[in-house]
Parts: structure tokens; C-alpha cells; sequence
């Protein structure tokens, strides 16, 4: 219930976008959006904080709750970012990042996603799978701005503003990059030997986390040692993104392994 | 082979940003250096589990004592298995007591679950998994009992009759029935299922069994004190790369 109401303050959020969009031209950011996505954000963890009195644990271990919290992170930085900026935030990146929200949250209400709450299984019963799940998210959600952005970057054609929005996606994706790599790869190999008795194991989701740093890691690089920008690095930054989707959906849906609950 | 080609084109890069870092006289910045120097020593330690860790399973009953590897004893005390009130699994429990050569105990009523091993010098104990062992005893005509494990068989005049595990049509425990599944060397000719002191063949159902068992498995890696500088130097470098930028910024 506390979810779909952030659902739906989102989803006003969004609609003011698209009004200012189109009235102003995409010139001017709203004045009123974000100051609907920051309480967005609190009704999510509280729903989030509401599951974990319930089951005695920190309840980001299943589907639903995963991108409940993904969501409510995004929402957050988004607001942040904007509240931060200013008026020189692109209304477009915003616009963006609330739809990957919509679609986010609307995936969790789907059958997809089943809302049963239920406690963790012995494998999940793990601080480190709150610092690896959180972490890894945190992370996750400055690569959904560093994607908004490569795609504005790449159908704008102002040289002005690609430059400035090529920042954005290079800041994005910089405090992203250490946020997911001690979430997904370093918290994630401590608590795979303390549960299994190795740090790596191939599973499918290890595999495409591993993938999805590469691709970042060639971001970051390329950036750094061969002075690449613009175009090349939008692309990268959205080939980074569609395997972080592919890692979190994909492998549950389609691949199978240690995993397959998250 | 890429795995050689990335580990020296990282070490030539590490070695090259580092001495240029030295060499620098305006800021340093150190974190992308221990960064990448935790990774090449997350290689080395990579190879060193790779060639080096081994490791053992068994399945123990309450009572079983298995050697571990620097002449240990480990003897499971108790094995529990806790369900939430919706049947989810909620813990496995294997509480164990460890001894050296000489028989003195080292490790007292240690619980092993899952997230939580035991560790003893090198070696490491995870609860991995369960099973239930049932065993039924078997009363010849002549007297004579024989205890025959799940999985096992009889001859039974032509035919052999494979146990197959034991179940509880009404859910109460004297009503336990032993399944056989009848084999007549070519295929599977039916199952039958017989309470206590019913008759198979030659023989009589006894003591009918079916307890758990816990799956443990040891795991010896040379590489784990490697491997965790390791992590420690990426997490260390990733921080000092992050605070240094903010400081930047800051200024």
C-alpha cells in the first residue's frame, strides 16, 4: 500500500515533467518535482523499514523488495541531484530517471514480483548481504542517471549542453563506479566465502556483475588514459547499463543459479 | 591466455602510473594506485586458491566422527533443522566438537550454520547440506538382523527389491512403511510397501529409521589471507580515491 502510494506521487511527478517539457521546451527544469520524489523516496524505505520489523531482518531479499529499494535510492539521487544543481539540472535527465522509476516499481507490482513477505533462508541470513545488496544498488542508481544522461547526450545536438552533459554522465558514473564495486564484487566475494567457502563461484549473476564492471571500467578508462569522450563514452554508459538490467533481471528470469531469489 | 595477457598489461600499467606518481611533484593521488595494486594481488592470490585449495564433503549422522586434515577429529554432537511456522527453511544447525591427536578437545559445542563456518588454523567447516538416511533392520528367517541403508537392495527369489525410503501415510510414526522398488534385471517391475514384521522373502521388517543428516564440507585455501589483503587494498583504494577527490572538490 505504502509503495503504491510512492507509485503514484511518482507518477504526478512525472506528469509535471512532461508539462514543462513540452511548455518550456526542456529549457528550464520544474520547480515542484523533485519535492514530490524525496517523499516518494521515504514512503519506499518506509515500506522497506515496515518489512523488516515483520521478518526481523532487513528486508531486501526478493524481487520485490530489491527494486522497491533500487527505486527509492533512484528517487533519492535524483532529488538530490536536482536539489543540488539547481536550475542547470537538463529536465530531460530527470524525466528519464522517473520513468526508469515507473517502470521499476511497475515491474514490482507485476506477477513478476511476488510482494510476499517472507523471512530470509538460512543462505540469505547475512550482514553482508545487506552491505552487498545496498552497496550495490547505491551504485546502480548514479549508472541510471549516467544512462539518462548518455541518451540525452547522444539525441542532443547543442555543443554546449553535450558538454555539460557529458560531465554529468562522467560524475555519475565516477561515484557510482566505487559505490558498485564494493557492493557488488567486494562485499559480494566476502559474504560468498563466509556462506560457501569461496570467493567466486561463476554463477550466472557473479558473471554478468563481473561484466557489467568491465564495461565501466572501460568507461572510467578510456576516459582517463585515451582522453575519450562524447559519443564513444555514451555508448559505453549505456551498454553499462543494459548489462546491470540484464544482471539484476535477466539472470533471475533466464538463468538460473545461486541467485535465482534476488 | 587473455587471463596472462591481462594480468601483465595490469602489472606494467600499476608499475608505470606508480613510478609517474612518485616522480610528480605537484598532488599525488595514491587510491588508483593501491586500487590496482589490491588487484594484482587479488591475481596472485587468485592462483594461489586455484592451484592450491582443496576440499572434503561428508554426510554425518549424530554421533559420526570424520578426520580432518592436521590429524583433527570432528565429531557431530547434534544436527537441527529449524522451519519457520510457513515450512521455510529457517536454520540448519550442526553443533560439533573438535579434537587434536592426542584426544584433547579443542573446539567445545561449536554450532555450524549456514554464514557462520568454523575455523580451526587453515581449515574451514560450512554447513553445505542435508539428508535424510533411512535405514531399516532386517530380521532373517534364521534370526540373524541386517541394517540396510536406503539406496541398497535384497535378492528376493528372482527379483531384487531396491529400499527406496520410508513415509508415513497418516503422518504418525507407528505407521511407518519401508518402500522397495522390485527390479527384475531388466526393469522395474513394481513397488511394494510393507510395515514392521511384515514379510519380504526371507526376511522380516524390524526397526524402521529415517533421521537426518548433515552435509559438511572442509575447505583448505592457501590463498584466503592473499585474496583478503587483497579485498582490504581495494576497499582502501577505492576509499582514498573518493575522499581525495571530494577534498579536491571541496578546495
Amino acid at each position: 500500500m505504502i509503495s503504491t502510494i510512492a507509485f503514484v506521487i511518482i507518477c504526478a511527478a512525472c506528469i509535471i515533467q512532461i508539462v514543462y517539457l513540452i511548455r518550456k521546451g526542456g529549457e528550464k527544469p520544474d520547480p515542484l518535482s523533485h519535492y514530490l520524489l524525496l517523499p516518494a523516496a521515504i514512503l519506499l524505505f518506509t515500506d522497506i523499514t515496515i518489512r523488516s520489523i515483520k521478518i526481523n531482518f532487513v528486508a531486501i531479499t526478493n524481487t520485490f523488495e530489491s527494486l522497491v529499494f533500487f527505486s527509492g535510492v533512484i528517487s533519492l539521487v535524483l532529488s538530490v541531484y536536482r536539489l543540488k544543481s539547481r536550475e542547470k539540472s537538463p529536465p530531460s535527465v530527470l524525466f528519464g530517471g522517473t520513468v526508469i522509476i515507473i517502470i521499476f516499481l511497475a515491474i514490482a507490482s507485476s506477477p513478476l514480483a511476488s510482494r510476499e513477505i517472507e523471512p530470509p533462508i538460512p543462505a540469505l541470513q547475512s550482514y553482508w548481504l545487506v552491505l552487498h545488496v545496498a552497496f550495490s544498488f547505491i551504485g546502480e542508481a548514479f549508472f541510471v542517471v549516467g544512462f539518462v544522461a548518455a541518451i540525452y547526450y547522444l539525441t542532443n545536438k547543442n555543443e554546449d549542453k553535450r558538454r555539460s552533459i557529458d560531465r554529468l554522465m562522467y560524475t555519475s558514473i565516477a561515484i557510482g563506479y566505487p559505490i558498485f564495486t564494493a557492493g557488488a564484487l567486494i562485499f559480494g566475494a566476502i559474504w560468498a566465502e563466509v556462506a560457501w567457502g569461496r570467493y567466486w563461484g561463476w554463477d550466472p549473476k557473479e558473471t554478468w556483475a563481473l561484466i557489467t564492471w568491465l564495461v565501466y571500467t572501460a568507461y572510467l578508462h578510456t576516459r582517463f588514459v585515451a582522453k575519450f569522450r562524447g559519443k564513444f563514452s555514451a555508448i559505453l554508459a549505456i551498454v553499462g547499463f543494459l548489462a546491470t538490467v540484464f544482471t539484476f533481471f535477466g539472470v533471475n528470469y533466464l538463468l538460473s543459479g545461486l541467485h535465482s531469489y534476488a | 591466455m587473455p587471463i596472462v595477457v591481462f594480468i601483465v598489461n595490469l602489472s606494467v600499467c600499476s608499475i608505470d602510473r606508480l613510478v609517474k606518481q612518485i616522480r610528480k611533484t605537484g598532488k599525488k593521488r595514491f587510491g588508483p594506485d593501491i586500487l590496482h595494486i589490491g588487484l594484482l594481488v587479488l591475481a596472485v592470490g587468485a592462483i594461489v586458491t586455484f592451484t592450491g585449495r582443496r576440499e572434503g564433503f561428508a554426510y554425518l549422522a549424530e554421533g559420526d566422527r570424520v578426520r580432518l586434515p592436521g590429524d583433527y577429529v570432528m565429531e557431530l554432537e547434534s544436527f537441527e533443522f529449524h522451519t519457520y511456522e510457513s515450512g521455510r527453511p529457517k536454520a540448519w544447525i550442526s553443533t560439533v566438537n573438535v579434537y587434536d591427536e592426542q584426544g584433547k578437545v579443542i573446539v567445545d559445542s561449536y554450532p555450524i550454520r549456514v554464514n557462520h563456518p568454523l575455523r580451526i588454523g587453515r581449515i574451514k567447516i560450512y554447513q553445505s547440506s542435508y539428508s535424510e538416511e533411512a535405514t531399516v533392520t532386517l530380521i532373517h528367517n534364521s534370526g540373524e538382523k541386517k541394517d540396510l541403508k536406503r539406496g541398497y537392495h535384497i535378492n528376493v527369489g528372482d527379483e531384487l527389491y531396491f529400499f527406496r525410503g520410508v513415509y508415513s501415510g497418516s503422518g504418525n510414526s507407528d505407521d511407518v512403511k519401508v518402500v522397495f522398488e522390485k527390479w527384475d534385471g531388466q526393469e522395474i517391475t513394481g513397488m511394494v510397501s510393507l510395515g514392521r514384521n511384515q514379510q519380504v522373502g526371507e526376511y522380516r521388517i524390524g526397526k524402521i529409521s529415517n533421521h537426518l543428516v548433515t552435509g559438511l564440507q572442509a575447505v583448505v585455501d592457501p590463498g584466503y589471507t592473499t585474496v583478503l589483503i587483497a579485498v582490504i587494498l581495494i576497499g582502501l583504494g577505492l576509499s582514498v580515491t573518493y575522499i581525495q577527490k571530494l577534498g579536491e572538490k571541496q578546495s
